[in-house]
């Protein structure tokens, strides 16, 4: 008998021992690349020590690999953490949501409907008819999914418009003017004014709020999905031979009450707590730009001066400082030539502090920016830009033509000292968005069914959160 | 413990070749399609791990393991070559001897052919790159970030269920393996058109498995609540399990009768 035929388990013995030892190195492999997909900082220049001052954190979510970092910079020390088999972001590290948003309804006045429904025709899925008198609804789809509905404005069309409704669509069931008939002062998308403030939703409406008079109003009661389903039908739709009941459009749901004005108040821009305060970033009547901060008896304790007289094409954007007793606001002046970067701190003494920075800084052939995190040191001296960075490449393609395209590679970390107006110290926030170039190319054909087929895909996008308020994981 | 020992050594010397054909053709087009990705022009930036997602290798690695599990039963439709034969008529141990032995064989060869996965991977990450780089240099030009090993195992998700680092995830993967090694001792006691019903149940088991396995990971990253998803995965364990019991009383008929002898 062979020698093999006496142990004849051996051979499976070996190559199961190997793959065992396969097994363990494969684990160490993931574990390591794991561990190294913490953020870390490169491309340093300058004085590290600088960063001592500043608290900031912040989450990254790899899709592909189902894992989230977080890292914290405190005391000058970076530390990070990898989370495996996790791909929810903590509750306060949500990316905001972009179909939260606050809508005009252009809806027949209630006293009209029934004109309407008598001359309504049909077609398709759609019914038409025509109005004169509107109703401005202002839905307020607030960020903890709850929405209320106010009705801020009359207005009356000059001739007959149309209105629509489709009575398959849900959404659409009631009758609202066509998109051909848009006021200019309700477009579609609202400005959207909110912070929740001492356990309240505190929304802004502005001047083309006529029946809610404009200024800071507080949120009393606001309606979750189901509720607003629940709400009885109190309005009909004439549709082909029959009537469906609909609860109208130009029904409101939900309460608000009138909170604060500020004085002379043009514009509301901003509205965010500050400290223990809430702060009010307006235009007056006479153009300059304030700041109020009011306390909860809606009793201004403090006003300042962010910029006079400057016209009334702004733009204006808050920035993040993960600091609860700092705000950050860039003010684009005269149609965003002149950029001005506002910060106010609430010092220990309880005063409001308003420090400009300037907006515009070249260091090193780079501009200083800070678009997602701009914060201001313990001690006051330095000022930390965050910002993100990009790495371009150059395409050329068989008969193309040379196309550029551009890909994230981190956030470029400034440190600006206020006293010699120079940036101290700069570093690259290697969060981890380089591993996911390839999707940054931008070409028709990328997605390619050939020969080896497009059977199954896979998402390698990989993104950055900076929560409101830095935290230890 | 001896016999069953010796006799999963006696039938793995059944299937070694037709096994090792197995992985033989499985690797050779693995290789060959990440590579013919990897020279696509239209795929410049795309990484292994993408490259072996879109190369359909992920479902097919689960339809291998089916494969797996069929040619470990096949050791026991060996043409009366195999000890069986007369032990379970002449020696004194009980006929359970077999389906367990059958049990240890497909655990062994699903360990060996996962293993055998991980090497084809971190074998091919070279030339794929290599020639991806080259695809790469005829079209774009600038500071290209290059790829590591470690990436591309932690991105592909197949990799993620191989090798768990979480301990959830490790007593799915092995009750998800014990689950198909006791199915291919169950085809291998059954005969006749019983065999055909069984080896048919095993598939089920198979496919219905592997999308619990996956569907319960993507359940515990996201931390998700739906009731949908849990009822869908239970749905999905019971498609799984029915088979399973099923097969063990046919297999345990079989034995009694002494159908394997």
């Amino acid at each position: 008998m062979r020698h093999a035929n006496k142990h004849p388990g051996l051979g499976l013995a070996i190559f199961a021992v190997a793959a065992v030892a396969v097994f363990g190195a494969g684990i160490l492999a993931r574990l390591t690349g794991l561990h190294r997909m913490q953020t870390t900082l490169v491309e340093e220049t300058g004085d590290r020590n600088t960063l001592q001052g500043f608290t900031i954190s912040g989450y990254t979510r790899f899709q592909a690999e189902n894992t989230l970092t977080h890292f914290t910079l405190q005391n000058g020390r970076l530390t990070g953490e990898t989370i495996p088999e996790q791909v929810r972001m903590p509750e306060n590290a949500q990316l905001p949501s972009i179909f939260n948003d606050d809508l005009n309804i252009i809806t027949v006045a209630p006293e009209e409907r029934e004109a309407v429904n008598r001359q309504a025709s049909f077609g398709g899925n759609t019914a038409t008819s025509y109005a004169k008198n509107f109703w401005i609804m202002r839905e307020i789809n607030l960020p903890d999914n709850t929405s209320l509905r106010l009705h801020i404005a009359n207005k009356t069309a000059d001739t007959p418009v149309e209105v629509v409704s489709y009575p398959n669509a849900r959404s659409g069931m009631d009758w609202s003017a066509s998109n051909d008939y848009l006021p200019e002062t309700y477009p579609t998308w609202a400005d959207e004014i909110r912070v929740q403030w001492n356990d309240n939703w505190m929304i802004g409406l502005n001047k083309e709020s006529v029946l809610y008079q404009p200024g800071i109003w507080r949120v009393t009661e606001s309606l979750t999905e189901e509720e607003v389903e629940a709400l009885p039908l109190d309005g009909a739709v004439q549709y082909a031979d029959g009537t469906i009941n609909v609860l109208c459009k130009s029904t409101e749901y939900g309460k608000a009450e009138l909170f604060y004005v500020p004085q002379n108040l043009d514009t509301i821009l901003e509205c965010d707590t500050l400290g223990e305060y809430l702060g009010i970033l307006y235009r007056d009547t006479k153009g300059d730009i304030r700041f109020d901060l009011v306390d909860e008896n809606a009793v201004c304790v403090q006003q300042a001066l962010i910029s006079e007289g400057t016209g009334t094409e702004i733009s204006h954007s808050q920035t993040n400082t993960q600091q609860p007793d700092q705000l950050c606001y860039i003010l684009g002046l005269q149609q965003g030539t002149v950029w001005r970067v506002i910060l106010l701190q609430m010092n220990d003494a309880g005063q409001l502090e308003c420090i400009n920075l300037p907006g515009d800084l070249l260091q090193d052939g780079r501009q200083l920016p800070g678009t997602t995190v701009i914060q201001r040191s313990a001690d006051g001296q330095y000022v930390l830009f965050v910002g993100r960075e990009e790495s371009q490449l150059q395409l050329t393609r068989l008969f193309q033509e040379e196309e550029t395209t551009s890909y994230p590679i981190g956030y470029r970390m400034n440190v600006y000292d206020l006293n010699t107006q120079t940036v101290v110290y700069s570093g690259l926030l290697d969060t981890g968005a380089d591993r996911i170039w390839g999707s940054y190319v931008d070409s028709p054909d990328f997605i390619y069914y050939g020969l080896a087929g497009e059977l199954l895909s896979l998402s390698r996008d990989c993104y950055t959160v900076f929560p409101q308020q830095a935290q230890e994981g | 413990m001896k016999r069953v020992m010796k006799l999963v050594g006696w039938h793995w010397h059944f299937v070694r070749f037709p096994f090792a054909l197995l992985c033989g053709i499985y690797g050779v087009q693995q290789i060959l399609l990440l590579l013919l990705s990897a020279s696509n022009t239209d795929k410049i930036g795309v990484k292994l791990a993408d490259l072996f997602m879109n190369c359909g290798q992920f479902p097919l690695f689960f339809f291998v393991l089916y494969l797996v599990l069929l040619v470990s039963a096949s050791a026991n439709q060996n043409r009366g070559r195999s000890h069986t034969t007369y032990t379970l008529y002449t020696m004194p141990f009980s006929r359970m001897v077999l389906p367990v032995a059958q049990m240890f064989l497909c655990l062994a060869l699903l360990v060996i052919f996962a293993a055998w996965q991980v090497l084809l991977y971190a074998a091919a990450f070279v030339p794929v790159s290599m020639l991806s780089a080259g695809t790469m240099a005829g079209v774009v030009s600038g500071n290209i970030p290059t790829g590591n090993l470690l990436d591309e195992i932690n991105a592909n998700p197949l990799f993620q269920l191989l090798l768990p680092v979480r301990l959830g995830s490790w007593l799915w993967l092995v009750g998800f393996f014990l689950l198909l090694s006791v199915q291919s001792a169950c085809v291998a006691v059954c005969h006749g058109f019983r065999r055909i019903a069984a080896m048919f149940a095993a598939m089920i088991t198979a496919g219905v498995g592997a999308g619990a396995l996956y569907l319960r990971y993507l359940i515990a990253t996201d931390h998700t609540e739906e009731s949908g998803v849990f009822l869908l995965l239970a749905f999905l364990l019971a498609a799984a399990i029915l088979p399973l019991i099923l097969n063990l009383v046919s297999a345990a008929w079989a034995l009694y009768r002494s159908e394997t002898l």
